[in-house]
């Protein structure tokens, strides 16, 4: 199997799924977007993501209560899987290795004295 | 629970909602398995909304979130794999219908023969529809590309004057600059003299150009035809002038620049080349080939012998109700003391008598169909065969149809038990339908296909047919086409419903155990459609062998002159001087009994000479308008024709050079009595010296000259002056008779 790619919204959306204690559907993760990037994400770019994230086998899903500011509508709850964890961490050691192998002289350009 | 809901039915009706519209919009949009979730988080998060921002701005962002969601992703159906909607296979609409295709090519391959029957026959209804409809549309698309078509208008001639009614398609030559200078709407004007053929001599080269015209400056810029070589405008402001369209250059200069060469134009003299403009477009109600220009020939100053067809471009503003208003003041400030002066009566006492004088105008674009007046430039075609063709093709094309889905439902009578099986393994009826509608339209588009071959092969003969020059580019513009392809869709759902909605409709139990269903058998609506195809065709073959006796009719009807043993050389004038010693040597050989030489040739399409003839009757002169042509003394013998009263012209008779002969309804006309010793004065253009005066000598008994159509018209014939001329060769008629 091809290794699947995540884009930078896939990435976001999928940390904060993973980062999330409640309930994880549409709502939520824009609110939660919203509020780590700044920008304006409407509800069907993130919920087109998460089913695409579903689709990759990096989030799995189940129907969940409905509420009556929904109007009795049932939400749709996501939830991280194994594979998904995996994709996560992959991508952070990617980075600490690329972050790692930065010279030390051009620290300085990155805003950051020191790493350790 | 019970509770719950009611807390829930309750919060509802306090909170506010989302604009309903775009909800109802979600639900057409998303895809019943998103829409639900999608749905909810909406809400949720407009309620959230309304209590941080506001009802208004909250509705505002819900719209602008909606809209968002019409994207493909959510559009999509049932994709195949949503594990929590279905674990079963999910076909898409594409899958089905190659299914179908797949099914539909199987059937027609297996049953090549009706196949073949049915797809031929309705190539065939296809093919004479779409030729039919290249015919019609071209016949209506005549004059209609002139830059201003809707505000042209062609000035006509209508008038009685002593019994005698004409209706012509040009006017008095002075009437269009006078219209011109007197009326303000009027935006431009243009003449064309058509004065009949004439003999075009370049070198050695010498042609007789039928098509000629002699136009004013302005004429190329007026109908939109455009110039090649040489200016719109410039050309032919001077006499002695001459502009060809680029087949006729080529035809007399071939590949050389002809701009500055000369070509002799009959007794007009030499003329000048000053410009090479397009060939005159097929859909336009003339076709000149040379265009002389007008100040070449003599301009008539008479507004009632002279007469060029005239134009003009309306302004915009004006009616067509202020321009005859204005026309009928011209004849009241001009016509009125012409009258007097031709006639010897004030314009009271003219109309007094019953007669009327009148400039009608009609438009550029009716000319082609609804225009059937004298001296019209070329004969017209008529709204009425443009109704009858339509008729026609509708029936062939519905013929074709009902004979399509009768074949079709027959065909498919066979396939019962394929669709019980179907339906036992769970197919509903729409899939059904749904699949003979698609089997239906395939064949129509494998008709289509062939009916275009057909074309193709049939376009070359057709336009011999109609006498047009359609190219394949009529069809194959995207428009043509683009049309086409749409109908045969609607054929083919429409040919294809009936045998659809009747196979997909039998009940599985039955057809499984081998029982046909009563109702496919008598169907009352398959016995209308084949009782309807009969009548229909029934009738199309009436027509046609009527039709076809009609012409026998005409062809076999005598004629009053005898064509049978008569040749005709066309063309002779090319002989010049030798003619006479040509025909002399021609009357020499054995088989040839008489030769004639002729100016003018019975039933032959050709420009008739109409002269105004004045006769002395008792104490009033009295005018007609007749027919005139030029003949010697064997015309009458070699065509047969009998004499009624009087003699034929003579050589030995040297006065004969000013004697007629006339036919008898032109004694009838002018009201005589005993004819022969009567004298006649020719008007003439109405200039000095152009009057004469002959004496009838004899009278000719009637003979169709014309169309069958028309009753014989007054015919004068004037001996020799022959200038275009036929050679009408008598042979020996019985043999042994002659010998």
């Amino acid at each position: 199997m091809k290794k699947t790619i995540l884009g930078e919204l896939e990435e976001l959306v999928l940390l904060v799924v993973a980062a999330s204690t409640e309930e994880v559907y549409g709502v939520p993760v824009m609110e939660e977007l919203q509020r780590q990037t700044g920008r304006d994400f409407t509800i069907s770019a993130v919920h087109t993501t998460l089913y695409r994230l579903e689709e990759k086998g990096f989030l799995s899903s189940s129907v969940g209560g409905a509420t009556a500011e929904r109007g009795g509508r049932s939400k749709r709850l996501f939830a991280l899987t194994a594979t998904g964890g995996q994709a996560l961490s992959e991508i952070q050691q990617t980075r600490n290795r690329l972050w790692q192998s930065i010279p030390q002289s051009k620290l300085p350009l990155l805003g950051k004295l020191d790493l350790t | 629970m019970k509770k719950q809901q009611e807390s829930l039915a309750d919060s509802q009706s306090f909170n506010p909602q989302p604009p309903r519209w775009v909800d109802k919009l979600l639900e057409w949009f998303v895809a019943p398995h998103l829409l639900e979730y999608i749905q909810g988080d909406l809400h949720e998060h407009f309620q959230n909304r309304v209590i941080q921002v506001g009802l208004t701005r909250a509705r505002r962002e819900y719209i602008w979130s909606v809209l968002h969601c019409l994207t493909p992703f959510f559009f999509k159906r049932r994709k195949t794999n949503y594990s929590y909607y279905n674990n079963y296979s999910n076909p898409s609409f594409t899958d089905m219908l190659s299914n179908y295709l797949t099914i539909a090519f199987r059937n027609l391959w297996r049953h090549k023969g009706f196949t073949a029957i049915n797809v031929f026959g309705l190539a065939i209804g296809l093919t004479s529809c779409l030729l039919i409809v290249l015919f019609v549309s071209h016949e209506l698309s005549y004059d209609r590309y002139h830059a201003n078509a809707d505000r042209m208008y062609r000035m006509t001639l209508y008038g009685k004057m002593d019994e005698k009614e004409i209706k012509l398609a040009y006017t008095s030559e002075p009437a269009g600059p006078a219209l011109l200078r007197d009326f303000a709407g009027v935006e431009s004007m243009t003449r064309i003299r058509n004065d009949g053929g004439l003999l075009v001599k370049n070198g050695n080269d010498v042609f007789k150009e039928e098509n000629i015209a002699f136009v004013e400056p302005n004429f190329f810029q007026f109908f939109s035809i455009s110039m090649l070589k040489g200016s719109m405008a410039k050309e032919l402001i001077n006499p002695k002038t001459v502009v060809l369209t680029e087949t006729t250059a080529r035809k007399y200069f071939g590949d050389t620049d002809p701009i500055g060469k000369t070509l002799i134009m009959g007794n007009l003299g030499v003329f000048q080349v000053t410009g090479i403009c397009a060939d005159v477009p097929s859909n336009t109600h003339f076709h000149y080939d040379i265009f002389g220009s007008f100040k070449s020939v003599n301009s008539g100053t008479k507004w009632l012998a002279s007469g060029a067809h005239t134009y003009l471009v309306l302004r915009e503003g004006y009616t067509l109700k202020q321009l005859e208003a204005q026309s009928q003041a011209l004849v009241n400030k001009y016509v009125s003391a012409e009258i007097k002066e031709f006639f010897g009566l004030s314009f009271a006492e003219f109309q007094q008598k019953g007669n009327y004088f009148s400039y009608p105008f009609q438009r550029v674009t009716d000319i082609h169909l609804h225009s059937d007046l004298d001296d019209e430039i070329e004969a017209n075609s008529d709204i009425k065969y443009v109704y009858i063709f339509s008729v026609i093709a509708s029936f062939i094309l519905l013929l074709a149809c009902i004979n399509f889905m009768n074949l079709s439902t027959a065909g498919s009578a066979g396939r019962s038990k394929e669709v019980g099986i179907r339906k036992v393994l769970g197919s509903v009826q729409k899939q059904l339908v749904s699949q003979f509608l698609t089997e239906s339209v395939l064949l129509t588009f494998l008709a289509l296909l062939l009916a275009l071959g057909f074309i193709i092969l049939l376009l070359p003969n057709f336009n011999n047919l109609t006498g047009k020059h359609l190219s394949l580019s009529a069809i194959f513009n995207w428009r043509m086409l683009s049309g086409t392809v749409l109908s045969c869709l609607l054929i083919g759902i429409l040919a294809g419903s009936y045998p659809a909605f009747i196979l997909s409709s039998f009940k599985p139990i039955t057809v499984l155990k081998g029982k046909m269903q009563a109702g496919f058998r008598n169907g009352w609506l398959r016995n209308t459609l084949v009782t309807g195809q009969f009548v229909v065709s029934i009738g199309i073959i009436i027509a046609t062998i009527v039709a076809n006796q009609q012409l026998r009719f005409m062809q076999n009807k005598k004629v009053g002159f005898d064509k049978e043993q008569v040749l005709v050389l066309h063309e002779t004038h090319v002989l010049g001087e030798q003619l006479n010693a040509f025909k002399n040597e021609l009357a020499k050989l054995s088989p040839v009994v008489r030769v004639s030489l002729a100016g003018f040739l019975p039933a032959g399409i050709l420009r008739k000479s109409v002269d105004g003839v004045q006769i002395a009757n008792g104490s009033r002169i009295v005018t007609h308008r007749t027919k005139s042509y030029y003949i010697d003394e064997d015309y009458l013998p070699v065509l047969g024709m009998k004499i009624a009263q009087g003699r034929n012209f003579s050589k030995t008779f040297p006065t004969d050079n000013s004697a007629i002969l006339i036919n008898e309804s032109a004694a009838k006309a002018f009201g005589f009595k005993n004819p022969v010793g009567q004298q006649v004065s020719l008007t003439g253009d109405g200039s000095a010296g152009s009057k004469r005066t002959y004496t009838i000598v004899g009278v000719i008994k009637d003979f169709h000259f014309e169309s069958m159509h028309q009753s014989i018209a007054p015919l004068i014939m004037f001996y020799g002056e022959i200038i275009l001329n036929w050679l009408c060769v008598l042979k020996q008629r019985i043999y042994g008779v002659y010998w």
